[in-house]
């Protein structure tokens, strides 16, 4: 089952702005990315998606059941971009509110709160007031109020935008954790690096259209390759061997002695195997074969300013 | 909705709107208390209440217990607009919402709630008010009291906790309608026109002006606040009983008692400002 299915989920304003004919299938127990330009209409299918706003038109189920039945979100945390809560509560108190409003029994948020407290870094903190809270902390605690129910999916919208780098640090491991746990964790952010180290696929969003969803990895790997044979062999063999790969660097390998090093790329997604088979049939002892996966920043930057949404 | 409910009541009491109306309710209590003094002193130097003196007494007693329960009902307007009107319009826009309308909850309980919180508070602040004020009435000022039963002692104490219940669930229905400011000068003007209305039908009852008296009426239909008052002052005073209660006429007395159909129309005019508040919030984009 997946964890988000929309189907030509659609919110416009008077006919514009906001996202058009999303249909996303986002699996479980992944790290899901959101990426878009400023204005792309992410945050607009977040909050549709966390009932927010109402959708145009089109479906959407989380975990599921279509988006109306509220009572879904007994299993869904949401830290929303523009964090702000009731400042005059404390810590303690804050994360108590939210516990009655996901419905917890009592004795369930007796054991939740200091966990998520720990969670979040903020057992130290949680008697004073959300008010004297700094920027980060706040941001914490708001993603320990998401944290409450232990959510089977969990919507962070741009979750580390106040943090420092340690902070940083501390909320990737958690997702990763939350991960491991099977959890599923719908991210929006624009912090790429970040995306980058965690996320199993993305989503990109440009002008209120999605233009790719799935594994970035599969569109990066494979388009260049890196190579090490053990010994040397000429140029013109190996462009002759390796139909559809453009050979654009080949120099000594730095690290086996007497090997040739290699890189290959090409225009199109091609099969790595047929690389190295083309090479050992025509004699090359093939030491080492690298896929050169590239950053995601550049694959978002390629799509979005290449693809044309559609209308 | 019992959750925003309490939270709602722990808030309104925490803020500083509640605060500078206790101290201002306070400084009111500590004024009339005062001026009832002063004037049970000279009534008291008009000898016994018969004849004239009974009815300078009857006259200032009524305006003095009429002004008392015309500047509570004030201080509760003040209380119910200024706590209330921000709180769906001001949460929208600062965020604060979004994480609450996220949860499993409906849309409907947070309104309800809210009004539960705040109605809850507001509804303990009129009682104290109210016999605060029938208190000090009592004590110093007995002769405008003298046709109130505990029925009717019960009666005024509902009609006056219900004003700002009406005046609540108007400004709840500006906050999910308007932005914070546009929703308090809107709820404001509101109280104002209805209060103007209400002037407006007690001078065209004194002046015989069937106009103004039915303009006053259709503005009480707009905004039944100043209506629920003069309805009050009906109940306390006996107005119905009292011989004498025509000396009451005057910004603070009643000349054309609204009837009951009034308390009702009131009643259904709180729970249309609640549904339309619920209807607009339900499809209300935040």
């Amino acid at each position: 089952m997946l964890a988000i299915e929309t189907i030509e989920l659609t919110k416009t304003y008077q006919g514009q702005g906001g996202c058009r004919d999303i249909s996303l299938a986002v699996p479980r127990g992944s790290i899901f990315g959101l990426l878009g330009p400023n204005g792309a209409g992410k945050s607009t299918l977040v909050k549709m998606l966390m009932g927010l706003l109402q959708p145009t038109s089109g479906e959407a189920k989380l975990l599921g059941r279509p988006l109306h039945d509220f009572t879904v979100r007994q299993k869904v945390g949401f830290l929303p971009e523009n964090f702000s809560y009731h400042d005059w509560l404390t810590g303690h108190d804050l994360l108590r509110f939210h516990a009655s409003l996901f419905g917890l029994p009592a004795k369930k948020s007796v054991q939740r709160i200091p966990l998520v407290l720990e969670m979040v870094g903020l057992t130290q903190h949680a008697r004073k007031r959300v008010g004297s809270y700094s920027k980060g902390m706040q941001q914490r605690i708001g993603l320990g109020c998401a944290l409450l129910p232990d959510p089977e999916l969990l919507f962070l919208d741009e979750p580390t935008s106040a943090l420092d780098p340690i902070g940083r640090k501390v909320v990737r491991d958690l997702l990763v954790t939350l991960r491991g746990q099977g959890k599923t964790i719908f991210l929006n952010s624009h912090l790429l690096s970040e995306l980058e180290t965690i996320c199993d696929q993305v989503a990109i969003i440009k002008e209120g259209c999605l233009i790719f969803q799935g594994d970035w990895r599969d569109i990066t790997t494979g388009r260049r390759v890196k190579v090490v044979l053990a010994g040397t062999m000429p140029v013109h063999r190996i462009t002759a061997c390796c139909a559809g790969w453009q050979l654009i660097s080949q120099q000594a390998s730095q690290n086996l002695a007497g090997g040739q090093e290699l890189i290959f790329a090409s225009a199109e997604k091609l099969e790595v195997p047929e690389l190295v088979t083309g090479l050992v049939q025509s004699g090359a002892a093939v030491h080492e074969v690298t896929p050169m996966i590239e950053s995601l920043e550049k694959l978002f930057l390629e799509v979005v300013t290449d693809s044309q949404p559609k209308d | 909705m019992l959750t925003i409910a309490r939270l709602t009541f722990w808030e309104g009491s925490r803020k500083k709107v509640f605060l500078v109306t206790l101290l201002l309710s306070t400084a009111f209590f500590l004024l009339y208390g005062a001026a009832l003094n002063f004037t049970a002193q000279e009534m008291r130097g008009l000898g016994p209440g018969h004849g004239p003196q009974l009815m300078l007494q009857q006259m200032v007693g009524l305006q003095l217990l009429g002004a008392g329960l015309y500047f509570g009902s004030f201080l509760l307007a003040l209380l119910a607009l200024l706590a209330s009107v921000g709180s769906v319009a001001s949460e929208i826009e600062s965020g604060l919402l979004h994480a609450i309308v996220s949860k499993p909850i409906r849309r409907r309980d947070i309104i309800l709630g809210k009004f539960l919180g705040y109605g809850s508070m507001l509804t303990v602040y009129a009682l104290v008010l109210y016999g605060g004020l029938l208190a000090l009435n009592q004590y110093f000022n007995p002769v405008a009291l003298g046709f109130l039963t505990t029925a009717k002692g019960i009666a005024g104490a509902l009609i006056f906790a219900l004003q700002p219940l009406i005046l609540l669930g108007v400004a709840l229905l500006c906050s999910t309608l308007l932005r914070t400011l546009t929703a308090g000068i809107v709820s404001i003007v509101l109280f104002g026109l209805g209060a103007v209305g209400g002037f407006l039908e007690q001078i065209g009852s004194i002046v015989n002006k069937a106009d103004l008296v039915n303009l006053g009426i259709a503005t009480s239909l707009v905004m039944p606040s100043d209506a629920l008052f003069r309805k009050l002052l009906t109940v306390v005073t006996g107005s119905d009983m009292n011989p004498l209660s025509s000396l009451s006429v005057g910004p603070f007395g009643v000349s054309v008692p609204p009837s009951n159909a009034m308390l009702v129309y009131a009643c259904l005019y709180l729970l249309v400002c609640l549904g339309l508040a619920i209807y607009h919030f339900e499809r209300k984009d935040l």
